[in-house]
């Protein structure tokens, strides 16, 4: 449980750093694939070990880009509405039996919802800390709305690719598939 | 969740996660602000903003308690300033300069001062100056304009003086024509203040219109040579064989304001010298 989180974090952050952290589509869209190890942490964890995971991961990102607490500050705000995001999106489930908040666990729709708001979140903060100016709303609108859109159509083909497959009988995140 | 939040300690624990998230959010914030210099830059000038705002708010509030201290502090300030007016003071500008008349032996110094009070339309007028013997200001010193002559002072007190202009029907002044030196004296009869009269310059001398009269320098006030006036009219005076000459006064005793006061450095020596001339002669 812990060391599939401990591989998700690194795979996702080697990505993101190597990767993504490296496409700027139109200049200044950057996908930001990482915070789905934020989004996928078990629900069983308290929301303070989140959020202070969810910081630490930010911090991660924020240091390859030299721009401390950016991506800090993002992350800690979606570990924060983690919690009351899913118990709405997905209430009637019983929460304690998904566990891990995965396409596999959650109805697609609804996965897709989750994840959609958490990245928009995410980009709607860390492009506010960006341009940190209240002149500049309608470009903060625009860039987080541009990078939510590329970042969750990325998140829902990794869930798809990897969760699917996973799914369909081949084991390579053995893992992730099966609730505690 | 556990929902039962009878006591503090379960309202903290249950919200415990908001203040968590408040502090690493303000971590966060920390590390940008100290780690990019644009962010920071608007950090300061937001802080600089607010705390404009806020103390303008302040200030705002408490400058209504201090209205009453700062209206009594503002009537005074009036009062200082109004005392200060041009109106409020009497001039004391003691520029003193002397002639040293070196043909004629005699050295004069000039003060200026301002009439401060005058009058040209009674029978006896008199004129008042802003300096006194505080300033130098003497009995029988002559007080000239620069038009022409003015009068001789007749009072004077430590700041002040009263001038007895040639408009006094009791004033008698020591002339001459500029043309023949012949001498005279002017008085004034009362009424026109423009002009004023000569006699005592015999019918023997040619006179024309506009002829200039001056001082003659022969009394001890005058210097010799100040304006008097204009031959006006004239006519033999009554057979006397005297004129009476009708001038028309060089100084404008109307508009007059500024005078200078003149000061015979010899005076007393003459005086005294004619009082010893006097006694030994009688």
């Amino acid at each position: 449980m812990v060391f599939r989180n401990i591989g998700r974090f690194l795979l996702l952050m080697l990505l993101q750093l190597f990767v993504f952290d490296n496409i700027y589509l139109g200049g200044y869209i950057n996908p930001c694939l990482y915070i789905l190890f934020i989004a996928m942490l078990p629900t069983s964890m308290p929301a303070i070990p989140m959020m202070l995971i969810a910081f630490g991961t930010g911090l991660v990102a924020d240091m390859s880009s030299n721009m401390l607490g950016f991506n800090a500050s993002a992350c800690t705000v979606v570990a924060f509405l983690r919690g009351i995001w899913l118990d709405k999106i997905v209430r009637g489930d019983n929460n304690n039996e998904i566990d891990t908040p995965s396409i596999r666990t959650v109805p697609y729709q609804q996965y897709s919802l989750y994840l959609f708001l958490l990245i928009l979140a995410y980009n709607i903060v860390y492009h506010s800390l960006l341009v940190f100016d209240i002149t500049g709303l309608f470009s903060i609108l625009l860039t987080a709305l541009l990078s939510t859109a590329v970042t969750w159509l990325l998140a829902v083909l990794y869930q798809t690719l990897l969760f699917r497959k996973d799914n369909s009988g081949g084991s390579h995140r053995p893992g992730a598939t099966s609730p505690k | 969740m556990n929902k039962d939040n009878n006591s503090l300690g379960d309202f903290l624990a249950r919200h415990m996660h908001v203040i968590v998230f408040a502090l690493l959010e303000a971590a966060a914030v920390v590390l940008i602000v100290q780690n990019s210099v644009y962010q920071s830059s608007h950090v300061i000038r937001w802080g600089n903003a607010v705390a404009g705002v806020w103390h303008k708010s302040v200030s705002g509030i408490t400058g209504y308690f201090r209205l009453r201290a700062e209206n009594e502090h503002l009537a005074a300030e009036n009062a200082m300033l109004r005392a200060q007016l041009a109106s409020s003071y009497i001039s004391y500008n003691d520029s003193v300069f002397t002639v040293n008349d070196t043909v004629y032996k005699q050295r004069y110094s000039y003060t200026d001062a301002q009439v401060i009070k005058n009058s040209y339309n009674k029978a006896k007028n008199y004129m008042m100056i802003n300096k006194g013997y505080a300033q130098g200001v003497k009995m029988d010193m002559a007080v000239i304009s620069p038009q022409g002559i003015v009068g001789v002072i007749v009072g004077c007190t430590r700041n002040f003086a009263t001038v007895m202009p040639v408009l006094h029907t009791d004033s008698r002044n020591s002339v001459k024509l500029k043309r023949t030196n012949s001498t005279g004296s002017l008085t004034w009869e009362g009424g026109d203040f423009r002009y004023a009269t000569v006699t005592d310059i015999p019918t023997t001398y040619q006179l024309h219109k506009n002829d200039t009269i001056v001082t003659s320098g022969l009394a001890n006030d005058f210097p010799e040579g100040i304006a008097v006036g204009y031959i006006d009219d004239f006519e033999s005076f009554q057979g006397s064989g005297f004129y009476k000459i009708r001038v028309r006064l060089a100084t404008d005793f109307n508009t007059l304001n500024h005078v200078y006061i003149v000061d015979n450095r010899f005076k007393s020596e003459q005086d005294t010298l004619l009082n010893r001339t006097f006694r030994e002669n009688e």
